[in-house]
């Protein structure tokens, strides 16, 4: 799909003159971030950040509020100003009057941003009108995204009209709908229902199967682990960790939990588990030992084996490895925020 | 940018508390006025006064009186009188006591009747005289009547006695009979039209009107600004320039509140005959160039780094601060203004709303445009500074916090 990009971009400018932009953007990466800060007077929001998106990524961005997520975000599309660092996006240097950047940008931003006096149809031509002059050109680009998130039936509705999850599709459509190349995606499902959260996920794993290179910041584990290839876990401004679900997984030392449904009340099995090296906790709810362990190649065989040994039977077992919350959780810590 | 102008139209004109407050606001505030003003020149007139003329031979011999009864109970024909309604309003009865008896009916202010010698006596209903005081003006008008009439008589009747002579001199005759022996002044207006107190009101109300319209521009700019709501925000991130996002926006705002005050004056003028001078031109000019001066200090406004509500709150107390010095709540309030315009008159130059009414105040008291320029560069050089203030704040493309 890039290349059909590609392809189409040929119509406006000479092929000789799109290959070093694209051998550029390779190499450099689409989004790169070096050494970033920003201050709100006392407050460091981003403590030199750092950040590097390849093309045809779905990056997540994993933080808890205020972990700096959404100034990351609006500083790379110079909306915010920074102290220090330098931005560069698509190869080139971001910077405010960078019009030819912003057009290859859509951002979808966390709060609802459309005209409550307009209907969907025509939200959707204005914000697709500040990336595209050509009303003829727009009209087929709002069509498709109407489509896209599914409001073929809304178009002359007002937002007020709209239920919260349509206002939020109305929100995406208003983002993506000129094509961008690159789409800032931040927390997109806030307070959406199901069907919505999954419209909206599967709409953004379209996307980058169209080529669009994907920045995804969300609170939801699931949606991040569902939809993204590569995830930061940031807070108070600095990236923490970086990586594929798997390599996250790998950073912390916690293994799988595992769940055994025991035949018979069998209290010494708590006490079996408890003493086992690996189990890192161990509980026991009637005929349920459920257990905790630290990260390990054989956990659950050993658990087995030790269970059988001190002849306890036990029916079926549950082994689920540690999930991003988990990681998220052990890397920025279990104090409430607000 | 032709998109952004019409989704800027589009989004003003749809949105209710704008137009309740740019549109719908003035024009219920101009009707209250007209109602409530309308009869104020109505109480500077005279109505033709009711009087009773005892119509006995005294009165059929005094000829000359007679005839002038008649002129004075005929309607205006002089081209320069400000209506052509009759001074007197003669009722005739045959004796004394028919008048005396019309007298206690109450219609009338009094009777007249003629003695022997051809000399009018005036008797005053004694109810009127008691409840109107000294300040009843129809007794006034009676006593200038009556005495202009007997001192002419006896001047003539001088003259026939001393100078026969005169009285062959056609010219002498010509000279009495077109009045112009007895009218030595000659009625001449100083204003291009005749003065009026209401029109003050409506002045003001308009002038007011004017200024609200920074409503639109206000919440127009409120829309475009990144640090000021999350639309702005995203607005911003577009792939425009601040230019081309700012210019139609608020040639869009200008449209509209030049739209409504436009409504507005033809409300007053074709609804409630309101007079602007006969100048529509330059009354349309004068409007076009306030509501550029209220669209750019509603950019100001709206530029404002605090929330909307607090903003467009602003507005209210702005207009109605600056009526203040226009004359628009009252004698007091015109007094007030005057005098600041007297004794401050750089106070009063610095008040738009202010310079909005005197320039409909040149347009109708005045013959050429000459006063009407001063305010309109006032105006526009309210709009140039409001422009530079504004624009230093919107040109920014990054904020420090959001």
């Amino acid at each position: 799909m890039i290349s059909d990009r590609i392809g189409k971009k040929k119509v406006h400018s000479p092929g000789f003159q799109l290959l070093p932009r694209v051998l550029k953007e390779i190499a450099l990466g689409i989004v790169l971030v070096q050494d970033l800060v920003k201050r709100y007077k006392e407050l460091v929001a981003l403590d030199h950040f750092n950040l590097e998106i390849e093309q045809g990524e779905v990056f997540g961005l994993l933080g808890p509020n205020g972990s700096g997520k959404t100034t990351a975000i609006n500083c790379m599309l110079q909306l915010l100003t920074y102290e220090q660092g330098s931005i560069r996006l698509f190869g080139e240097d971001m910077e405010p009057t960078r019009y030819d950047l912003k057009r290859r940008i859509g951002i979808v931003p966390q709060n609802i941003a459309v005209f409550s006096q307009l209907t969907v149809l025509e939200n959707i031509d204005y914000f697709c009108s500040l990336y595209v002059d050509s009303k003829f050109e727009r009209k087929g680009l709002v069509e498709e995204a109407i489509a896209f998130v599914g409001l073929e039936e809304f178009r002359s509705f007002r937002p007020r009209k709209l239920s919260g999850g349509l206002i939020r599709r109305l929100n995406v459509a208003c983002g993506i709908a000129h094509k961008p190349e690159l789409i800032f995606f931040d927390e997109p499902t806030v307070a959406v229902d199901p069907q919505s959260r999954n419209a909206i996920l599967e709409g953004i794993q379209q996307l980058n199967r169209e080529g669009s290179t994907i920045v995804y910041t969300s609170h939801y584990m699931e949606e991040v682990e569902q939809i993204c290839t590569r995830i930061m876990i940031m807070d108070h401004g600095k990236a923490l960790a970086i990586g594929t679900k798997r390599e996250l997984q790998n950073l912390i030392d916690i293994g799988e939990r595992i769940e055994i449904e025991l035949l018979e009340d069998a209290p010494e099995a708590l006490e079996l588990a408890q003493q086992l090296a690996h189990v890192v906790k161990a509980t026991r709810e009637g005929t349920t030992l459920r257990l905790a362990c630290a990260r390990g190649e054989s956990n659950l065989t050993l658990t087995l084996a030790a269970l059988a040994a001190a002849g306890i039977d036990y029916g079926r077992v549950f082994s689920e490895p540690p999930t991003l919350n988990d990681v998220f959780l052990e890397i920025t810590g279990k104090e409430l925020r607000d | 940018m032709l998109t952004t102008f019409l989704v800027t139209l589009k989004t003003l004109i749809r949105d209710r508390s704008v137009l309740i407050w740019a549109v719908a606001f003035p024009l219920v505030l101009s009707t209250l006025f007209v109602a409530m003003f309308s009869n104020l020149d109505e109480l500077q007139k005279l109505d033709p006064i009711a009087v009773v003329i005892v119509e006995d031979a005294n009165y059929t011999n005094a000829e000359t009186f007679a005839e002038t009864i008649d002129a004075l109970a005929s309607e205006d024909t002089d081209p320069d009188a400000e209506d052509g309604e009759p001074l007197l309003a003669p009722s005739y009865v045959a004796n004394t006591d028919a008048a005396l008896t019309a007298l206690a009916e109450g219609s009338y202010e009094g009777f007249l009747q003629v003695d022997t010698e051809s000399m009018p006596h005036y008797t005053m209903d004694a109810r009127r005289v008691q409840s109107l005081g000294f300040g009843n003006p129809s007794q006034s008008v009676m006593q200038s009547i009556l005495d202009r009439y007997v001192q002419d008589t006896g001047l003539l009747t001088t003259l026939a006695a001393e100078n026969p002579a005169l009285f062959a001199n056609p010219a002498f005759i010509q000279s009495l009979t077109d009045g112009s022996a007895s009218t030595p002044t000659e009625r001449i207006s100083v204003t291009a039209n005749p003065p009026s107190d209401s029109q003050r009101y409506y002045y003001a109300v308009l002038a007011f009107s004017t200024i609200m319209m920074t409503t639109f521009a206000l919440a127009a700019i409120d829309r475009v600004l990144g640090n000021t709501s999350p639309l702005g925000a995203r607005r911003s991130l577009g792939g425009q320039s601040k230019l081309r996002m700012l210019a139609p926006t608020l040639a869009a705002a200008w449209l509209l509140g030049f739209a409504c005050v436009l409504v507005g004056f033809l409300y007053l003028q074709l609804v409630f005959n309101i007079d602007f001078g006969g100048k529509e031109a330059a009354t349309v000019l004068t409007l076009a160039v306030s509501v550029l001066a209220a669209t750019l200090l509603g950019a100001l406004l709206g530029a404002l780094p605090v929330p909307l509500a607090v903003k467009s709150g602003l507005v209210a107390p702005i207009s109605c601060g600056l009526s203040l010095f226009a004359g628009l709540y009252g004698p007091f309030s015109q007094n007030l203004g005057d005098w600041v315009a007297r004794e401050l008159p750089w106070l009063s130059a610095c008040n738009p709303v202010r310079q909005v009414a005197d320039a409909f105040f040149a347009l109708y008291y005045y013959d050429g445009y000459a006063q009407l320029v001063p305010c309109l560069v006032s105006l526009l050089i309210f709009s140039l500074v409001f422009f530079v203030a504004s624009v230093l704040i919107i040109r920014r493309q990054r904020y420090a916090s959001l």
